[in-house]
């Protein structure tokens, strides 16, 4: 779902690794290496993300003698559309991505697509928390998502909250609000002083989507209702008041015109150059903007900070999820050296190689790599906060395979109105009564 | 014999297909487990598939854009373009033809631009004239989406019935336009009487070909709305295709498919056998 919007360039050409060969022929053999391709398909394709995949492929292959990684890079829209094919394909890739929830890997588990990876985790000692991993597990069957067996490893964690203007703020003269009640009361303030509180560009529903679910993550207590939402529990509801609650917050916030005017005409990439061209005091939305803002004009300038709880101390959650994941199809003749490859994408050099990008890694950020005051940094602490409170959410469209569409649409006809914020509700329980009795 | 090579690759690649998605559009099939057969189950699901009737209500509302708006236009420029001299014609003609060469991805793209509320030239030359109060958030507006999806369809494919109209045009006996001018008839009652009655065969192609476009159109929705807002421009094509590649239903996908052919085919067959009677009878 993430990089469909991202608007995330098509990679030039990425540099070619070289072959370890050169030093390899030195080192006398004990036995003859015999000569193994590893097939990958990845969708790093932002040309910093990819020079991390490139390193620890390097990397990989200097340790593996005689393995060759064969690389190639999908944009994340267009692996959804072939994946299901090249898993099938009984001469195909050894290592592929594949994304989350019933939209996802939902779709291909059934199937016995991919390969179960809980050996392989335990095997290799993944560093990586148990509820990020549940993003990527499911029952042997693919019925249940959420637990289970695990058919994923996502290396980096998205975490939406607050990008703000720290300029704007002081000359309307407010501070990172404490409560739920102080941001709305903050959005009005810089409303009044004239200015758009939030940069929203909402062509395609995606950006009022994620917001709308960052407001029902900020105001849950525990994580029941949505877990159970996220993992087919029919007894958490979309007509329930939590989400109904912030669908009403959303609108009424359209109402009193805190979005970009014009937004529901503004694509989503466009949000970005807004921002920095300081068109609003808030960019509510995940770190995959967050290299995008680290190297923007006005970096030095803006903050980061999570949408607050209901009160000061109360537990909430936070909008994001792991990264697509690393699977292995089922099929391939490669298993071992594919879960050595993945385990290796879940290493703590590939962490560090992250962090250094200036991503979230899964298993966790040294916080010796991180420059104080920076935008990073308030990412990363905001990161510990989700992390040792186990209050991180994920998409609310990995619900259901056509969640999707249903959602996007329906969060457009309720910023303009068009529904009460009951029969938002209502469309979602419809489709998802749908999908859990068939 | 010599056809043989030729229709061997057309049996491949166009028939095989086709005959294919007929028999699909019969089955439940995710694209990798077995083919359920379910007979016309995915047909019964049609109407009441939200998403689907509002596809076709859609489409049907982009028909004028891709066939009357285009051809009222490319008709005037053929007025104003052929039977004189114009300094730098050619040159005239190839620009007003490159939307059409350009790829449909590329017009997208272009048009999102020009319609962007926050930095788009639209709402700036608005702006301008002191229109403000006409400025919208074009492609987000329920009411005005569609419509400005079609302009940028229209804008499209008025360039091929364009250089259609002109080179029919240039078919009509010059006799004609002489008698006409003995006869007295101005320049409107020329272009009226005359051109307009010798390009009834380009119009009958032109009117099927953008028929055909408007009935297809995928690329320049999915690189702008992707059917927003809410689902105002979803369109048939791109609802098969979420079907096909996001759902996994690719036997629902393939009897969407197997119904727009139809659409295509009887419409095609309908506007042929009113071209041959109106032939006949005049």
């Amino acid at each position: 779902m993430l990089f469909v919007a991202c608007g995330t360039p098509a990679p030039t050409a990425s540099p070619e690794v070289t072959p370890p060969e050169a030093t390899e022929a030195e080192v006398p053999a004990p036995t003859e290496v015999e000569a193994r391709t590893l097939y990958v398909t990845d969708v790093w394709v932002r040309p910093e993300d990819s020079q991390v995949i490139e390193t620890l492929n390097a990397e990989f292959e200097a340790a593996h003698p005689g393995v060759t990684v064969e690389r190639t890079q999908t944009v994340f829209e267009d692996l959804r559309t072939t994946l299901r094919l090249q898993l099938a394909n009984p001469e195909g890739l050894d290592v592929v991505m594949v994304s989350q929830g019933y939209t996802g890997a939902g779709q291909l588990i059934p199937d016995g697509l991919l390969s179960d990876l809980t050996p392989c985790a335990e095997a290799n000692n993944w560093q990586i928390p148990e509820g990020l991993l549940a993003q990527h597990s499911w029952s042997a069957d693919g019925s249940v998502f959420g637990s289970g067996n695990i058919y994923g490893m996502g290396p980096t964690v998205w975490l939406a909250g607050v990008y703000y203007n720290k300029d704007i703020f002081e000359d309307v003269g407010i501070e990172i609000p404490r409560t739920f009640a102080e941001f709305e009361a903050d959005l009005e303030t810089i409303n009044q002083a004239g200015i758009t509180p939030i940069v929203l560009g909402n062509l395609d529903g995606l950006a009022g989507h994620h917001m709308w679910a960052m407001i029902l993550y900020a105001h849950q207590q525990n994580r029941t209702f949505a877990d159970g939402l996220l993992y087919g529990d029919p007894n958490a509801r979309w007509t329930d008041e939590a989400a109904v609650s912030a669908a009403a917050t959303l609108q009424r916030w359209a109402q009193n015109g805190y979005f970009t005017p014009g937004f529901e005409g503004i694509a989503y990439e466009d949000q970005l150059t807004l921002f920095e061209n300081e068109e609003a005091a808030m960019f509510l939305v995940g770190n995959w903007f967050g290299s995008g803002i680290s190297a923007s004009p006005i970096a030095d300038h803006v903050g980061y900070f999570l949408l607050p709880g209901v009160t000061e101390d109360s537990y909430r959650m936070a909008l994001g999820g792991t990264s697509t994941g690393y699977s292995i199809r089922a099929a391939s003749a490669n298993q071992d050296l594919a879960c050595d490859y993945v385990s290796w994408m879940a290493s703590e050099r590939a962490g560090e190689l992250w962090a250094e990008a200036g991503m979230l890694p899964s298993v966790g950020v040294d916080p010796s790599m991180v420059e104080p005051g920076t935008v990073y940094a308030d990412t990363v602490a905001a990161w510990d906060v989700i992390q040792s409170t186990d209050a991180l959410g994920a998409f609310l469209d990995w619900s259901t395979p056509t969640a999707f569409e249903v959602h996007m649409a329906a969060i457009q006809d309720l910023m303009a109105s068009r529904i009460t914020p009951e029969e938002f509700g209502a469309r979602l329980q419809a489709d998802r009564d749908a999908f859990l009795q068939p | 014999l010599y056809v043989l090579p030729g229709f061997l690759v057309y049996a491949v690649f166009v028939l095989l297909p086709i005959l294919n998605t007929f028999r699909l559009s019969l089955y439940e099939w995710n694209g990798v487990a077995v083919p359920r057969f379910v007979g016309l189950e995915n047909f019964a699901r049609m109407p009441t598939d939200e998403f689907l009737v509002v596809s076709f209500r859609n489409n049907l509302l982009f028909i004028p854009f891709f066939t009357l708006l285009p051809m009222a236009f490319a008709l005037l420029l053929t007025a104003l373009l052929s039977r004189r001299r114009i300094r730098a014609l050619t040159f005239f003609r190839t620009g007003l033809f490159i939307p059409y060469v350009m790829p449909m991805i590329v017009v997208g793209v272009i048009w999102r631009w020009i319609y962007n509320p926050a930095f788009g030239p639209l709402n700036e030359i608005l702006g301008a004239l002191g229109l403000d109060a006409w400025a919208r958030a074009w492609l987000g507006d329920y009411d005005l989406a569609l419509p400005s999806l079609g302009v940028a369809g229209a804008w499209v494919t008025y360039g091929f019935s364009m250089a259609l109209f002109v080179a029919g045009v240039q078919n009509i006996s010059e006799e004609l336009y002489d008698a006409a001018r003995i006869d007295g008839s101005n320049e409107v009652q020329q272009f009226w009487y005359v051109t307009l009655p010798g390009l009834r065969n380009e119009l009958t192609i032109v009117l099927l070909a953008n028929f055909i476009t408007s009935i297809r159109m995928f690329d320049l929705v999915y690189v702008t709305t992707r059917g927003g807002p809410g689902s105002q421009t979803m369109v048939l094509n791109l609802w098969l295709y979420l079907n096909a590649f996001h759902y996994s239903r690719v036997g629902y996908a393939s009897a969407i498919a197997v119904v727009m052919t139809a659409i295509i085919f009887l419409a095609s067959y309908a506007l042929v056998i009113l071209r041959q009677r109106s032939t006949t009878e005049g």
